[in-house]
């Protein structure tokens, strides 16, 4: 609170600025609690960067200035929900902008019906952030979503053996991994690839040897691997220790990017084919406001190159959807949580840091993005997150 | 009289046995009590011990398995994940809450519940939420809450910390049913079982015993203690030993009384019955035989086993018997003293005592009778010769002979080694066919014929004496004169023998003084030269002049005074009276010795010298 006035205090003393009206509160509940998460980090990163922008060219409806209210839910769902009921009981609280972990969204659909106050995945990719409810819907995302992602893991990893795509999959027993299980089956069944193995694990598991021995007994040509960084971290290291012949390349969720991944992981990188799926690099970058972002982010992650910049789909997804959710604002003239959910709905065609959204959302669409924002990276021992051409 | 039996058992014994009754009674009553009460003690700490160790391997077991879960990365799935949540760990926790007692809760991060059990205390689930803020990351919080249907349900919190996070995800609490796990146990003790976190608990009442614990578990780094109090009733004891005291004084009471009632009938029949022995006693003892009368009707009253040998009586008999033992004694004595053990003969004394009846008779029927003192002549010879063994049989074959010779009615007696003496009432035809038959006679000893002789001296009765004394001397005197005369073999006393007898008495009872006044004198007897014709010299010889007696010649009193050892005292007189005559006859006869005969004891004194030189007589 006391942050709260004195953030407030300080832009009343902008000169520039020279408006002193009430924020319009923009929540974000990520899992900063957890020891090697990054993603909450980058994500506050991305939205404070676009907050500022905004702010500094005069702030929404008509001069008030955007604020940001961050709540931590350490992956928890319990924690996420109160910190949803939390943030959305706060006045002129427009959205509220959901994390890394899935479950703690799906967890507090019902919530966001209730508050209606739109809740807004910018990294969580289970279909179900978008897909329970279909009418009315406060739930948004501008993120990946499994549908299209993990579908886009399968064929990654049919690329790597064309010729006999055996595929062994790894992933949590959480509702992610049941998400992105149904789509690996469903992908599957109507494709060529063959899951020849599925494991389940769980949060905290300390060894993965079963789950890789069953990929290596049921002779799988590669690994589908959903996982956040600490699990992530493990399986690759216990494949890197394995004989040459058993390494299956790894195609993987983009958990791993959410955290400490290459860090806790080593050099066990340089003995595994690990690619990573993401929806967008600041490598090579064409596009000027991602290059513009990337100064922002460099500097504030006190990095040289915009490959160090901690998970960038973080950054650029939670940048892009708050200009979104300051023009639906804008477009409401209201910070009342239903006229957002259909300003949102009705946004025009704009350009953001990841790609132009022509327009973000429909009334039946609520994800921002497509497969088409699909790209692979691969992630170094030195944490650079670099696509693969 | 405090010192009469009877008042010694009436009052003292009483007291006594009273005393000792109660001392034992109370000592009976302290011992039991203790052992009763020692017994529920030793039940009491057993039974404890047992649910002690029950209760805390229980809780050890709860702790440890909710630790167990803790460290579950289903656990922490679960709480992470709501799809992971509802198709996993809520099963698991209907799974591990079928059991009756322990109830395991989940708790989300703010100790709502998360799964729960439908049997878990609303209160335990408030109480939690509650505790939260005093939970150490890896310690547990440890609540008690007391139901209203009496059950302690110890709740253990501790919060679940998965390795992704910082902070607790969730928290575990832990209902453990305290009675639920006492139920496990075989208690067969009424024990009051009371559970506690701190030992504070409410004062049982006096008759209850009770013991207080502290215990503590330490499990997987989760540490608390809690206390127990078992207690059990003494009220069974208690009534127990109060019904025992009751039964002790009942009885005691009725012990005394009867005990008393039996001690004065004891006491006053035993006084009687000691009055009654006394007079037995008295008459038995004074030779008459009491009718014992022994009243069994009253004996019965202390003497409950009624044997007819009751005291008085079983005295009375022991005394007879013991008289009568006497009188065995007596007569083997008797026999022992009488009889002569080698002959079979009367002994000495025996013989005396017959003697001495048969000679005391009236005068008017008393019969005349011999005495006979009679040896074995060389006897000793007889043992040196064949040994003693002989010598025994010569012994016994005379008194057989003796015997056999003597008429009847007599009675003879050994008095000693070789000596026999016997009374017979005989004349003296019949004393000659006596001696004739036995003086000489053989004992045969391996073909060869031992000669034995004997020697008697015979003295009769009224003739020669009229008492047994003179009696028996005389027959002695005879008989040593018959030994004096060698070839006889026997004398009978007789008047002349008499006579010498007296007056060898006469002499002896004169001649101490006769010596002491040197009435016997030296009587110078010359001695002539056959040649010359003229006195040579003298010999003096004792002569003793007797006022009363006359003269008595050295024959007469020279054996007396060897008997008497007054020899020296003989050869002073003589020797004095030679002295004095000595000057007299010197002058008359000029040259002429004088002689005088002297006992060989007279020189061993200085008697003789002393005597010529006027001096005191001196030793040698």
């Amino acid at each position: 609170m006391i942050r709260k006035i004195l953030y407030a205090a300080a832009i009343c003393l902008i000169p520039t600025t020279g408006f002193c009206a009430d924020p319009v509160y923009i929540g974000f509940d990520g899992s900063y609690g957890q020891k090697s998460d990054t993603s909450a980090k980058a994500i506050e990163l991305g939205a404070r960067t676009a907050i500022d922008e905004i702010n500094a060219r005069g702030g929404v409806l008509n001069g008030r200035p955007l604020e940001l209210v961050t709540k931590d839910n350490q992956g928890l769902t319990m924690r996420g929900r109160d910190n949803y009921i939390a943030l959305a009981s706060q006045k002129d609280m427009i959205a509220v902008l959901g994390g890394k972990h899935s479950p703690v969204i799906v967890e507090t659909i019902a919530d966001a019906q209730q508050m209606k106050v739109p809740y807004i995945s910018v990294w969580g990719s289970a279909n179900q952030i978008t897909d329970t409810v279909t009418t009315d819907s406060y739930m948004y995302r501008l993120s990946l979503k499994d549908e299209w992602g993990v579908a886009a893991l399968l064929n990654q990893a049919i690329k790597l053996s064309p010729s006999n795509p055996k595929i062994c999959v790894i992933l949590p027993n959480t509702l992610w991994g049941r998400s992105g299980e149904r789509v690996l089956r469903e992908k599957a069944s109507g494709g060529k690839a063959k899951l020849v193995s599925i494991n389940w694990y769980n949060w905290g598991d300390k060894e993965f040897v079963r789950q890789l021995d069953a990929c290596s007994a049921n002779q799988a040509a590669a690994i589908v691997m959903i996982a956040n960084e600490a699990e992530g971290a493990l399986i690759i290291k216990e494949l890197a220790a394995r004989p040459k012949n058993e390494r299956l390349p790894v195609v993987a969720h983009w958990g791993i990017t959410g955290g400490a991944f290459a860090e806790m992981t080593g050099d066990a990188l340089n003995n595994v084919d690990l690619r990573v799926i993401q929806t967008f690099s600041f490598v090579n970058n064409p596009r000027a406001k991602a290059q513009a972002l990337a100064r922002k982010a460099m500097t504030a992650d006190n990095v040289q190159k915009p490959e160090f910049i901690s998970s960038p789909v973080g950054v650029a997804q939670a940048y892009d959807m708050i200009y979104l959710l300051a023009s639906a604002v804008n477009t409401a003239k209201s910070t009342q949580g239903t006229a957002i959910r259909n300003a949102l709905e009705k946004l025009p065609a704009q350009d953001g840091a990841i790609k132009r959204y022509a327009p973000p959302f429909t009334r039946t669409n609520h994800d921002a993005l497509d497969s088409h924002q699909v790209l692979f990276a691969r992630i170094k021992p030195d944490g650079s997150i670099v696509p693969i051409r | 009289m405090t010192g009469s039996i009877r008042y010694q058992i009436q009052h003292q014994f009483i007291r006594i046995v009273k005393k000792y009754a109660v001392m034992t009674a109370g000592i009976l009553l302290i011992l039991i009590s203790t052992f009763v009460l020692y017994n529920t003690q030793r039940n009491l700490l057993a039974q404890s011990d047992l649910v002690r160790t029950q209760l805390r391997t229980e809780l050890s077991a709860t702790l440890t398995q909710a630790d167990t879960l803790i460290h579950s990365p289903i656990l922490w799935t679960g709480l992470m994940d709501s799809f992971s949540h509802e198709s996993v760990l809520k099963p698991l926790f209907q799974q591990l809450n079928r059991m009756q007692g322990t109830r395991f809760v989940l708790l989300d991060y703010k100790g709502r519940a998360s799964i729960t059990a439908p049997d878990v205390d609303t209160k335990a689930l408030n109480l939690a939420e509650g505790a939260i803020a005093d939970l150490p990351k890896n310690g547990v919080v440890v609540k008690l809450i007391h139901t209203s249907d009496s059950q302690d349900l110890l709740l253990m919190l501790i919060a679940v910390m998965s390795p992704l996070s910082e902070e607790p995800i969730g928290y575990l609490l832990t209902q453990f049913s305290v009675n639920a796990s006492l139920q496990k146990s075989t208690i067969s003790l009424p024990l009051h079982f009371a559970f506690n976190l701190e030992p504070a608990f409410s004062e049982d009442p006096w008759w209850m015993l009770s013991e207080q614990y502290n215990d503590s578990i330490d499990v997987g780094g989760y540490q608390f203690s809690y206390d127990t109090r078992y207690a059990t009733s003494l009220l069974t004891d208690l009534t127990a030993i109060a019904a025992l005291l009751a039964l002790m004084i009942v009885f005691g009471y009725f012990f005394l009384r009867r005990t008393e009632q039996w001690l004065r009938n004891f006491a006053e029949q035993l006084t009687q019955q000691l009055d009654q022995l006394v007079n037995y006693a008295r008459m038995i003892f004074s030779g008459e035989r009491p009718q014992i009368e022994i009243n069994a009707s009253r004996d019965e009253e202390f003497n409950p086993n009624s044997r007819s040998s009751d005291g008085v009586h079983t005295v009375v008999k022991t005394l007879e018997s013991l008289l009568s033992d006497q009188a065995v004694s007596q007569e083997k004595l008797r026999k022992m003293a009488y009889e002569d053990a080698l002959t079979g003969l009367p002994v000495y004394a025996r013989f005396l005592e017959d003697l001495g009846l048969r000679l005391s008779e009236p005068e008017e029927t008393a019969r005349p009778l011999m005495f006979i003192s009679i040896d074995i002549n060389k006897l000793k010879h007889v043992n040196d010769i064949y040994g003693y063994d002989i010598g025994d049989r010569t012994i016994r074959e005379t008194a057989s002979v003796l015997k056999r010779a003597l008429p009847d009615p007599h009675l003879l007696s050994r008095r000693s080694g070789d000596e026999f003496v016997a009374w017979v009432e005989m004349d003296d035809a019949a004393l000659n066919d006596f001696t004739a038959e036995v003086t000489r006679f053989n004992i045969s000893h391996q073909n060869a014929q031992i000669p034995i002789s004997l020697t008697m001296g015979v003295a009769r009765f009224p003739e020669d004496a009229s008492n047994m004394n003179d009696l028996i001397f005389c027959a002695e005197y005879a008989h040593r004169e018959a030994k004096r005369r060698l070839r006889q073999s026997f004398v009978i006393f007789d008047q002349r023998l008499g006579a010498t007898l007296i007056r060898t008495r006469q002499i002896e009872e004169r001649i101490a003084t006769a010596l002491k006044l040197c009435d016997i004198k030296p009587f110078n007897q010359p001695e002539v030269d056959m040649v010359t014709g003229k006195i040579s010299g003298f010999e003096a010889l004792a002569r003793w002049n007797d006022a009363e007696l006359g003269w008595i010649y050295p024959g007469e009193f020279l054996p007396i005074i060897e008997n008497l050892r007054l020899s020296n005292e003989l050869t002073q007189c003589i020797l004095s009276g030679v002295l004095k005559d000595s000057e007299q006859i010197r002058q008359r006869f000029s040259g002429a010795k004088i002689a005088f005969n002297a006992s060989p004891a007279d020189f061993h004194t200085n008697m003789l010298v002393d005597t010529m030189e006027h001096k005191p007589i001196s030793k040698i």
